[in-house]
């Protein structure tokens, strides 16, 4: 991954916050699936798309549906080498 | 987010090219039937109380030329059926205007294709290709979706008359002790409002139980439509289908009569066991527009002396009709809040979305929904 394109877990928040359409505040590593009104089938959509467009990072089916909470989209990040360690 | 680039987003979450994907998403044809059926049990199993392949194949057409007024749309990844979205042929009217438009309903996705973003592509999907589509109601989980893909009109609005108020006053009062004692009391005063508000309702008119639609209903529609309002258009045909041939719930629809002419019908159900309905609910009524405050008042007051006498603890009714809603309150039908009472629209043509938005009222029923279990 292009360190430059990196970003840190506050901005990775603030990205989802926006991906889910839902106030910063409810975005949390501990927060879960569903308790997220924004993040159902439009939302996993989003996060594709930005996940796709920001860092070249394909979300495939399997691995959008074992996401169930905040933490598990910052780890897939950091696992691409998306998110500063 | 355009319907090319979600298309493609999705197709490579599930495996495909984006060709694949359009191909996949197809009008059901008989041998998805059985698939469909399945699905839907996995889903809703233990809250269908119908027969279901009846109530699928009165919907949709599956590739016949059966009783549906719309299609079934199946999404079939690698052999397997992954989803499903109803469809409702309709046309949307106002004065000398109509847009024909698609309905969606019945949205349904595999639980192993869940996450992916399938329903909501799917819906988009159905959208371009309806040109302009219209979705009445949501819950839980598509409301968010509706939210994003259409463009959200105010909520329709229910209205609730109470008869029975034991149930209502205990959850007020905290117990059952004191909402017994006092029960009487409050359906006293309910039963001395109902008789003010519904006095000499029926006046010359002569109501009659209707077992069909026919050419009087066609003079009747011509006469009710009244050209400021956005509707669906209806003819007795759809009528027919939706009030008199429904295998998942039988309506009783009463017809108002002046000397001699139909002004007027009111369909009603109930909700709850048939031999001790909860509720009495006032599905779809079309008035004659030169007598519309009279007769209307006078099917609800016939629909409510019917829903008294056969025990019901209260007549509910969702309406989209500002004029209806008026009188509703006037005759004592109280406002309650449903969050899910939704109606929205999506038109590729921004000019005719901006009409559908913001110019004059609207009138839709239950009968254009597909809410008659619930």
């Amino acid at each position: 991954m292009d360190a430059s394109k990196q970003i840190n877990e506050r901005e990775a928040l603030e990205m989802l916050a926006e991906t889910f359409a839902e106030p910063p505040e409810n975005i949390r590593p501990e927060v879960e699936r569903s308790t997220i009104v924004g993040w159902d089938s439009m939302g996993a959509l989003m996060l594709m798309a930005e996940l796709d467009e920001r860092f070249s990072i394909e979300l495939n089916a399997e691995t959008s549906k074992k996401m169930q909470r905040i933490g598990d989209v910052l780890e897939f990040l950091r696992q691409k080498g998306a998110l500063k360690s | 987010m355009s319907v090319d680039r979600m298309t493609k987003l999705v197709a490579r979450a599930v495996g495909l090219s984006p060709q694949q994907l359009l191909d996949s998403f197809i009008p059901g044809a008989a041998e998805h039937l059985a698939g469909v059926l399945e699905l839907r049990n996995t889903l809703f199993g233990a809250s269908i109380h119908w027969d279901d392949k009846a109530y699928m194949t009165w919907r949709y057409r599956f590739g016949s030329t059966c009783a549906g007024r719309g299609d079934c749309w199946v999404l079939v990844l690698k052999g397997r059926l992954a989803g499903m979205v109803g469809t409702e042929e309709v046309e949307l009217e106002r004065g000398a205007e109509r847009i024909p438009a698609w309905s969606t309903m019945d949205i349904a996705i595999d639980p192993q294709f869940e996450g992916s973003g399938l329903g909501s592509w799917m819906n988009m999907r159905l959208c371009q290709a309806a040109g302009c589509a219209l979705t009445i109601g949501s819950n839980e989980k598509s409301l968010n979706m509706i939210t994003r893909t259409f463009r959200r009109l105010p909520n329709r609005r229910s209205f609730v008359m109470p008869i029975r108020f034991q149930r209502i006053l205990s959850k007020r009062l905290g117990g059952p002790a004191l909402a017994n004692l006092i029960a009487p009391f409050v359906e006293g005063l309910a039963r001395l409002w109902r008789w003010v508000a519904f006095l000499g309702a029926t006046g010359a008119l002569e109501l009659k139980p209707l077992q069909s639609f026919d050419g009087d209903t066609t003079d009747l529609l011509q006469r009710s439509v009244d050209l400021s309002e956005w509707t669906l258009s209806r003819n007795i045909e759809f009528l027919n289908w939706r009030l008199f041939a429904n295998p998942r719930v039988r309506y009783a629809v009463t017809g108002a009569f002046e000397g001699g002419v139909l002004m007027g019908y009111m369909a009603t159900m109930q909700r709850g066991d048939r031999d001790h309905p909860s509720s009495t609910v006032l599905i779809d009524w079309s008035i004659d527009q030169t007598r519309f405050r009279p007769v209307f008042r006078a099917l609800c007051a016939d629909a409510v002396r019917a829903a008294v006498n056969q025990g019901v603890g209260a007549i509910e009714v969702t309406a989209y009709h500002p004029r209806s809603e008026a009188l509703l309150h006037r005759m004592g039908f109280l406002p309650r809040y449903k969050a899910y009472d939704t109606i929205a629209v999506y038109s590729i043509d921004d000019s005719r979305l901006q009409r559908l938005l913001g110019s004059g009222p609207w009138f839709v029923t239950a009968a254009n929904t597909d809410f008659d279990d619930l």
